[in-house]
């Protein structure tokens, strides 16, 4: 009789250090709710459509000095991300040549993307990362994966590199705008790496997250849809 | 009271002493990251969120607790059961996970570390599991054997059984 009385004792012991534990530690974030709203996209203006009155969400023409591709700067002094620097041929490349298609005739209204999007709310979204408007983040936590081909422009931010205090996090949280859209992907379909990232930075204040539900296996069997590979995002 | 022989003792004490410092290993490397382990356990798409928080913090301090006094040889019997318990769970998990074909990139079993199988659970994780589960029955059955505080507590009887304080003797 003593030994299930122990047991049951030990299991009480451990349930009040979790409760006391629970209770120092820093919230966790298990799912992280919907995306804010987010600020409007601004198309650059070789790519925007013809004359109309600007709606929310709809493609305007930038303002002066807004989508530089200047070098980053410290995300205190800035309103937009740095946009990812592109490579040269010599080095790791898009393999897919294809460029990116301007917008198709369905709308988007980024202002009511929801925590999941699919292909075409996502290519439609790749179109705005060279102006530093959106940031793709590719979640997967196999850096060979990452190196075999990843959408151009994301850059690899794993949760397990937040949890190993990674240098490139510290980087990210010092160059890029917690107020600015991101888009963030796995391999698709059942992997939890896009939602763990996505609360990882939902933690740290970024609350403009979307996930691209079907991920990187869907994303390459689309036509026309780039894929860089190499570890340069 | 049964008088176990002394290489069943001496096996007894090595079960004690491996598997609590693996749990109370294991329970250190969750320790360094809780996150993470909450991550772990949502994958394995078995808990609803609330208990998911609650496991992520309860798991490694239950582990903890029973490690040490299984290497202390402490309450060792129960502490032995609670290791069934603990043991019993993860099999579950592991083989459902398996069976339902979800996709869990890590175990989590270890932490990062993985200890002798890494990567998604798998068979290599059943059978690590299944030998520190017999392990645990071991202790259970015959009590902390050589070296443990009980025997200087409570006898050669580790405490729980009869002829222990309060169990009269057969």
């Amino acid at each position: 009789m003593l030994m299930p009385m122990r047991a049951l004792a030990i299991v009480g012991l451990g349930l009040t250090g979790a409760l006391v534990h629970s209770w120092v530690h820093a919230p966790l974030t298990l799912r992280a709710p919907e995306p804010d709203v987010g600020k409007p996209l601004e198309l650059p203006p070789q790519q925007t459509p013809g004359d109309g009155p600007a709606q929310a969400g709809d493609i305007r023409e930038p303002e002066p000095g807004r989508g530089s591709k200047a070098v980053p700067e410290p995300r205190e002094t800035q309103g937009q991300n740095p946009a990812p620097e592109r490579t040269t041929p010599d080095e790791p490349r898009v393999t897919d040549q294809a460029p990116v298609q301007p917008p198709s005739p369905r709308a988007f209204d980024v202002l009511t993307f929801g925590k999941f999007i699919d292909f075409d709310q996502t290519k439609y979204l790749l179109q705005f990362v060279d102006s530093g408007q959106v940031t793709f983040i590719d979640a997967r936590h196999d850096q060979a994966a990452y190196e075999a081909g990843h959408i151009p422009g994301a850059i690899r931010l794993s949760a397990d590199m937040f949890d190993n205090a990674d240098a490139k996090v510290d980087e990210f949280i010092n160059f890029y705008d917690p107020s600015a859209r991101y888009v963030i992907y796995c391999t698709g379909g059942d992997c939890d790496e896009s939602e763990n990232t996505r609360n990882r930075l939902y933690e740290r204040g970024y609350t403009v997250t979307h996930i691209y539900k079907n991920g990187w296996d869907e994303w390459v069997t689309k036509a026309g849809a780039p894929v860089m590979t190499g570890d340069q995002p | 009271m049964r008088q176990h022989k002394p290489s069943v003792r001496g096996l007894a004490m090595v079960c004690r002493v491996v598997v609590g410092g693996l749990m109370a290993y294991a329970a250190y490397l969750k320790f360094q990251g809780i996150p993470a382990f909450a991550d772990g356990i949502k994958a394995f798409k078995i808990l609803p969120d609330h208990l998911v928080y609650v496991s992520a913090f309860a798991f490694p301090w239950i582990e903890a607790i029973a490690g040490v006094l299984l290497v202390l040889g402490l309450w060792t019997r129960g502490a032995a059961l609670v290791c069934v318990g603990l043991l019993g769970a993860f099999l579950f998990a592991i083989i459902s996970v398996m069976v339902r074909g979800v996709v869990v990139t890590e175990c989590s079993c270890f932490g990062k570390t993985g200890f002798l199988c890494s990567g998604p659970p798998s068979w290599c994780h059943v059978a690590q599991d299944v030998i520190l589960l017999s392990m645990s029955l071991v202790v259970c059955v015959v009590g902390c054997g050589f070296g443990g505080v009980d025997r200087v507590l409570y006898g050669r009887s580790g405490g729980s059984g009869p002829g222990a304080a309060g169990v009269p003797a057969a």
